[in-house]
């Protein structure tokens, strides 16, 4: 069993003196340094204990203090979008069947289970128009720098190029993810909202891993990738999109673009908006890189009496068999959380995603056009085709638009300027989903035409 | 340097094929009895270098892997595409048609240390082999 034993004292010692670090505990005091127990600072009266009356209305009290997304108007996407889900989702992934059960690790006793995931692989490789997906990842960015990760092993190359488009959250998990790694990795700008393909196909040569493609992009544009799956595969490069996969109801599946592994965030499929996650990465593939991709994948095959049953199949990659060699450190899912995506893609079915999706273009289109009528706000990349998200420049600082806003119950865009830089200091994503109505689009863009009369 | 076969201690065999630099690797009869239904082999790229004794090919049977080392040091000059599409050749002729790869071996000295027939079956009789 020893083996099975991760570190004892003495090697955790070893370890700490090798970095020269005196204790377990110096290595958690950036966060002491950076979380405060600030606001609560009544901690204390509640002694060395109370009862459960007085802890619940204590921590009521606190949850007061925050606005959750159901008590504002969102007109915020920028990764995670307010889309509709039908009840029956909550209900039906609520059965304890579900909701306890962990991922399987005596999965052939699950078939319902394996069933349900090999339903949600289904959905989403017809969705992305891939041949084959996993069970699911922990979310939309560590599923792109695992794709990323494939493709360095498959064309054992050093160079990654990323589009300017993808969001610089899921930029920077990319880059953790390939720290130590040596691997250089190369923005390709976007002009007017698009990658530039003759410039990108300058860039293609043989030390190229493959080229990470995005749409709809951070800034809201539909980008197109013509010709450029040839390019890259004439070099023995690699495509790989990053897709939010509500547009592909109606854009271009990442299997017509030629892409070689395609990637999603997983939420706008019938996930509520929370706070940093739980999420759900999508990882979809060309059969061929099958045996290349992390993560579990359920089959469907016969047993020994010829019926069909699933199974958890290709397991030789994981981490439980292949240890250190294993493709990835991952070898778990977001089981529930597929399962809500497979229960809200079948609730809805292909032309009921097709109409929410249209619903968020429609809504967005006509909130974009009220918001550009205003005096001094325009809109960046104007010519460019957009899905459900576009960014305005306003007249004034865009933080202080949003804190207006949010006096006044409504969730405006994103201010850019905290990730983008003082650059983009009066620059918002704007996001209308097909949640939004009419009356409220209308509401909103009359009260940002009275913050901006305050303002300015 | 004869046409003989030699052993690995981890259940590799290799032989000259063609010239006596270019060397033959599979793994032994005892070897795919012992991991069972071969499903995969993940091959090396031809034109890439080996050192003796490191990681070439990857064996996978339903629910295990087996690195399969080189016995040799050099460059991958073949790889047998057949098993690509046939896995169960490595379970019915591990000697023959079920070969992994070829080298072409650096240096020959590294051949008087592996072990010959008489050696492998000892090594086998008392079972003490360095297992997959």
């Amino acid at each position: 069993m020893a083996d099975f034993i991760p570190h004892t004292d003495t090697e955790t010692r070893e370890m700490l003196a090798r970095i020269g670090v005196g204790h377990l505990d110096d290595l958690l005091s950036v966060y002491s340094q950076s979380i405060s127990a600030e606001g609560l600072s009544d901690l204390d009266s509640l002694g060395s204990g109370c009862d459960e009356r007085t802890l619940l209305s204590w921590f009521g009290s606190k949850a007061e203090l925050n606005r959750d997304a159901g008590k504002a108007v969102v007109f915020r996407g920028a990764g995670a979008y307010d889309h509709f889900i039908p009840a029956a989702v909550g209900a039906l992934i609520g059965r304890g069947e579900f909701l306890t059960s962990y991922t399987p690790y005596q999965p052939e006793a699950s078939q319902g289970l394996l069933q349900a995931i090999f339903e949600f692989q289904t959905a989403i490789s017809r969705l992305f128009g891939m041949e084959i997906s996993n069970a699911s990842l922990y979310d939309g960015a560590t599923a792109l720098a695992e794709a990323v990760l494939v493709a360095i092993r498959e064309t054992d190359r050093r160079v990654v190029l990323l589009s300017e488009g993808l969001d610089p959250e899921v930029r920077s998990v990319v880059q953790t993810y390939l720290e130590g790694l040596s691997v250089r990795v190369d923005i390709i700008p976007l002009t007017e909202g698009f990658t530039d393909l003759p410039r990108l196909f300058e860039r293609i040569d043989t030390t190229v891993a493959c080229f990470v493609g995005v749409t709809p992009t951070f800034f809201g544009t539909v980008d197109r990738f013509d010709g450029l799956a040839d390019k890259l595969h004439s070099s023995g490069a690699l495509l790989i999109i990053h897709a939010n996969p509500h547009s592909l109801a109606l854009l271009k599946s990442p299997g017509e673009w030629g892409a070689d592994l395609a990637t999603g965030e997983g939420q706008p499929l019938g996930l509520p908006l929370a706070s940093g996650g739980p999420y759900l990465g999508l990882m979809t593939a060309r059969k061929k890189y099958v045996r290349r991709i992390p993560g579990r994948l359920a089959g469907l095959t016969k047993d020994s009496e010829g019926r069909s049953c699933f199974v958890l199949t290709l397991q030789a990659r994981e981490q439980h068999i292949r240890r250190e060699k294993a493709n990835s450190n991952i070898c778990s899912n977001e089981t529930l959380l597929a399962l809500s995506s497979l229960c809200y893609l079948s609730l809805l079915g292909p032309s009921g995603l097709r109409e929410a999706a249209a619903g968020s273009w429609s809504n967005a289109h006509y909130l974009r056009d009220a918001l550009i009528s205003l005096p001094g706000v325009t809109q960046l990349f104007p010519d460019t085709e957009f899905f459900h998200e576009f960014i305005l420049t306003f007249p004034v600082n865009a933080n202080k638009v949003s804190e207006h806003l949010l006096e006044r119950g409504v969730l405006g865009g994103l201010p850019l300027e905290a990730l983008m830089g003082p650059d983009w200091s009066r620059r918002m994503l704007w996001c209308a989903t097909e949640c939004r109505t009419k009356e409220e689009m209308d509401e909103a863009v009359e009260q940002v035409r009275d913050i901006l009369r305050i303002l300015s | 340097m004869s046409a003989e076969r030699r052993y690995t201690p981890t259940h590799e065999w290799i032989q000259p094929f063609g010239d006596p630099s270019r060397m033959r690797v599979g793994i032994t009869d005892f070897a795919q009895k012992e991991i069972t239904d071969v499903v995969f082999v993940e091959l090396p790229k031809p034109g890439k270098q080996v050192p003796q004794g490191a990681e070439a090919a990857i064996i996978e049977s339903v629910k295990a892997a087996f690195s399969i080392y080189a016995p040799m040091g050099g460059e991958i000059v073949a790889v047998n595409n057949a098993i690509e599409g046939n896995p169960a050749l490595v379970n019915r002729d591990p000697y023959g048609e079920g070969w992994l790869f070829e080298i072409k071996i650096d240096s020959s000295p590294e051949w008087n240390g592996l072990l010959d027939e008489k050696g492998y079956e000892a090594l086998l009789a008392s079972g003490t082999g360095g297992g997959h």
